[in-house]
Parts: structure tokens; C-alpha cells; sequence
């Protein structure tokens, strides 16, 4: 016995609640004006996929769905730093982070 | 099945609530940033609750672990994230929404303490809020 079991169609019915409601940052995903808006939409969908990864670890009583959320997690963080990146290069990255500012190919932003 | 096990339910059912209402709030919320403070504090703490639940829900220890450290991972992780896609956003031109009160990163741009390294050719938003780039 290496998990307390909770009946799988209230599980099955969480996950079909869960899936719904990542419906709606799908939504701004589809319309948001900025790619901004679009990483926040795609982050907070991963997040849903996470719950879902994790309910499916409820349900089926495997621990590598467990895993599979770790790793979403960290997918995710790297994903939208490296959009931001895409938007806004740190200076740090500038070919002449001099005095004046940084004076270089600015980013394809 | 043990009583004991719908204690899982509550912190499970409160994630996937607080889940569903950042999704709310990124459809509805009038502003990048303002999206982005729902979707950031709210999904951190429902995807925290449901690993929670998780947690709670294995008896065992290597299982439970994983669990708690992707709790601790998202904790660390997802405000840098937002805070790195914030300035991304402000950056790039994206436009405040109308009601905003406080814009500081402008006030230190004008005044020449923060240089932004993508804002040359678009002009500081307090001087030409039109006159900004289109958003990407």
C-alpha cells in the first residue's frame, strides 16, 4: 500500500475540470496582443499540465508522473526566461556594455 | 477506503481552483502586467497545493520527495520568471493599461538612472504614449 486511493471518477472529473479551465489562458494564447501575453498564457497552460500530470499520479499510482512534473517545472522556467531574452536581451549579453549604454546590433526584438 | 484520504481533496480541490481563477484572470485582466500578476502568484500557489495533495497522498518517502521539491522549484522559479517577462514586456513597448497610477521604471529611465538596452529607437512611454512600437 504505497498510496491512500481516492475513487478514479472523482479524479477522472478533476482532470476534465482542470483541462477546461486551462481553456481560458488558451484563449489569451489565441489573442493576446503581445508575445508577452502569449508566454504568460503558455506558462500558465503548463502549469495546468502539471496539475494534470499530477491528478494522473493520483489516479494511476505511478510516481513517475511525479517526475514528469519536476521536469515540467523546469521546462517551463527555462522556456519563458528564454522568451524574455528573445523581448529584452539583459545588458549583459550587449557586445559594449560600456559608460554610455550599451551601443551594438540591438536584439531582433 | 480510509476517511483519511479526502483530506487530500482539500488541498487538491483548492489547487485546481486557484488554477482555474488565474486562468480567469489572464483572459481577463486589461493589462500584460496586470495578467501577469494573476497568473504568477495565483498558479504558483494552485500548482503548489496540488503537489501538496500529491505529497499527502503517497506514503512514501521517494515519491513525496519529488513532490516537495518541484514545490520548492516552482516557488523559486516562477517569480524570476515573471519578473524577468515583466521587464520583456515593459521594454518592448507593450502598453500600460489606462488606469495605471505608478509607473517608476519610466521616471528613472527619463531621469537617465536605468538605461534600457532595447529602447533606443522607441521613445520613453511618458513622452509619446502613441507614439510607442506596436507590441510583438
Amino acid at each position: 500500500m504505497t498510496h491512500t486511493p481516492l475513487p478514479e471518477p472523482l479524479l477522472e472529473a478533476l482532470m476534465v475540470f482542470v483541462a477546461a479551465g486551462a481553456l481560458l489562458p488558451l484563449a489569451r494564447l489565441v489573442k493576446g496582443p503581445s508575445l508577452a501575453d502569449r508566454a504568460v498564457a503558455f506558462d500558465l497552460i503548463a502549469m495546468a499540465v502539471l496539475a494534470l500530470a499530477c491528478l494522473e499520479a493520483m489516479r494511476s499510482g505511478r510516481g513517475v508522473f511525479l517526475d514528469a512534473a519536476v521536469v515540467l517545472a523546469i521546462l517551463t522556467f527555462v522556456a519563458t526566461v528564454a522568451i524574455a531574452q528573445f523581448l529584452a536581451p539583459a545588458r549583459s549579453l550587449a557586445p559594449t556594455p560600456g559608460r554610455s549604454g550599451p551601443d551594438g546590433p540591438r536584439g531582433g526584438a | 477506503m480510509e476517511p483519511l484520504a479526502y483530506l487530500t481533496l482539500v488541498p487538491l480541490v483548492g489547487g485546481i481552483l486557484l488554477l482555474t481563477i488565474a486562468g480567469l484572470g489572464v483572459l481577463r485582466m486589461p493589462d500584460v502586467f496586470l495578467r501577469m500578476q494573476a497568473a504568477s502568484k495565483a498558479s504558483s500557489l494552485g500548482a503548489a497545493l496540488v503537489l501538496a495533495a500529491v505529497a499527502l497522498h503517497y506514503h512514501s518517502v521517494g515519491d513525496s520527495s519529488h513532490a516537495i521539491a518541484a514545490i520548492v522549484l516552482l516557488f523559486i522559479t516562477i517569480p524570476v520568471s515573471t519578473h524577468l517577462l515583466a521587464r520583456a514586456a515593459y521594454l518592448t513597448g507593450v502598453p500600460l493599461w489606462k488606469g495605471t497610477v505608478q509607473d517608476e521604471l519610466a521616471a528613472a529611465i527619463r531621469s537617465g538612472e536605468y538605461v534600457p538596452p532595447v529602447s533606443e529607437e522607441s521613445p520613453p512611454p511618458e513622452q509619446a504614449p502613441q507614439g510607442r512600437r506596436p507590441p510583438l
